[in-house]
């Protein structure tokens, strides 16, 4: 997959986790884990840029004598996911006519 | 185990200058205590984890790729000790120079990162400047009516230093360089443009091994020195009393015009290849002859030499 369209992609799963609810790194790998697979050493960078770019806020709270931090997605967060699905909409038409073209050049 | 796992790597995260290492060293020893809380055996966590190494690789592909999407502004200033200031650009297409009287020096580096070098510290006076994809230095506070009054308010420097500018720019072709000097010294070796533009005043122009669609480099009293340059649709060499001077030029049209400066041409190809106009309109001298590309030398008062390769 080119490297641009599965970057978007990878972020748009890891918000797409946090929208009902907050989590943290652990958790986030273990529910895309049927849909994605995503290692610690890939998560993070994405957390880190989301974080950064204002689509994540963190905050940590206190778990078995530690800290644990938790993420949640801000309203600029959904409007990447929403970005995200209209651009892939977008993609899907154009898979679709290539596809159709490629049938009817078999046919 | 896993204890000796996480040191090797904040060790190696370190080595390499991992900006936020500590936070994701924070990051690995959550999720490694989350899945052993979780039931995972030390052993079954430790086969799992990636190698430390391409953590880091990862780690700094994310960092390159941060870098080049911030690439609109100075990545870095990474020097200032009051005598030289470096400051980093990437991703920079066009180059916007204008300065009045600094000595400025442009090559080809091997890095993707074109950086500026301004030194002597004229920071107060020179403005170096990002927009969009354009880099742009301005020199600024200068007036001839005053007299020199940068180095006499300053004190701190003596008349005849000129401040150097020193840029190093990627091999990568970059678009446009448009470059304005009033009495400084200008270099610019092993460049790649689309386009060039150079002028000067009375400070000489130096280009060497460059190579653009189309070259225009025009002094009033500064010499040109051009050698080696390639220019696939035109070099265009004007001057009015400055000495025009070049080696090995190849391109499909060269245009010379100095008005008393003389004019001395090596021209690579074949004689046989080039329509040759040239007027020396003291000494009423008209050649013509006819090929597929052109030749133009003209002047006032200046002598004209020119020869090709073959």
């Amino acid at each position: 997959m080119d490297v641009q369209l599965k970057r978007g992609s990878l972020d748009a799963c890891v918000l797409a986790s946090l929208l009902n609810e907050d989590s943290y790194g652990y958790k986030i790998i273990q529910s895309l884990s049927g849909t994605v697979d995503i290692s610690e050493s890939t998560l993070y960078p994405i957390l880190r840029r989301l974080e950064n770019g204002g689509c994540l806020k963190s905050y940590s709270v206190e778990h078995n004598g530690r800290l644990r931090k938790f993420y949640s997605i801000t309203e600029k967060g959904k409007d990447r996911i929403r970005e995200y699905l209209t651009d892939f909409k977008e993609l899907l038409s154009v898979y679709n006519y290539i596809a159709k073209e490629v049938k009817r050049d078999a046919e | 185990m896993l204890n000796n796992y996480i040191e090797r790597l904040r060790m190696l995260l370190i080595e390499n200058d991992i900006e936020d290492a500590d936070s994701y060293i924070d990051y690995i020893e959550e999720m490694v205590t989350d899945r052993r809380d979780n039931g995972e055996s030390e052993e079954d966590i430790l086969a799992s984890l990636e190698d430390p190494e391409v953590i880091l690789a990862t780690l700094k592909e994310d960092d390159l790729s941060a870098d080049i999407r911030s690439a609109r502004r100075p990545s870095e200033e990474r020097k200032e000790d009051g005598e030289e200031k470096t400051y980093v650009y990437e991703n920079i297409e066009d180059i916007d120079i204008d300065v009045t009287d600094c000595d400025v020096r442009i090559y080809a580096g091997s890095s993707l990162i074109n950086t500026v070098t301004v030194s002597r510290d004229p920071s107060d006076r020179i403005k170096v400047r990002c927009d969009d994809d354009e880099l742009s230095i301005e020199q600024e506070g200068f007036s001839y009516a005053l007299g020199w009054p940068f180095f006499k308010i300053q004190g701190s420097l003596p008349v005849h230093e000129k401040p150097l500018i020193t840029i190093e720019l990627s091999n990568e072709e970059l678009k446009s360089l448009e470059f304005s000097n009033v009495s400084g010294r200008s270099e610019f070796m092993d460049l790649t443009f689309r386009d060039i533009e150079i002028e000067s005043v009375s400070g000489s122009i130096d280009i060497r091994s460059c190579h653009s669609r189309d070259a225009e480099i025009e002094t009033v009293s500064g010499s040109i020195t051009a050698v080696n340059i390639g220019a696939e649709r035109s070099i265009s060499l004007q001057s009015v009393s400055g000495r025009i001077e070049t080696r090995h030029l190849l391109s499909r049209n060269i245009q010379a015009e100095s008005v008393s400066g003389s004019i001395d041409l090596l021209i690579e190809g074949n004689e046989s290849d080039y329509r040759i106009d040239i007027e020396k309109i003291m000494k009423e001298q008209h050649l013509n002859r006819y090929g597929h590309n052109t030749l133009s030398i003209e002047t006032v008062s200046g002598i004209i030499s020119y020869a090709f390769t073959e």
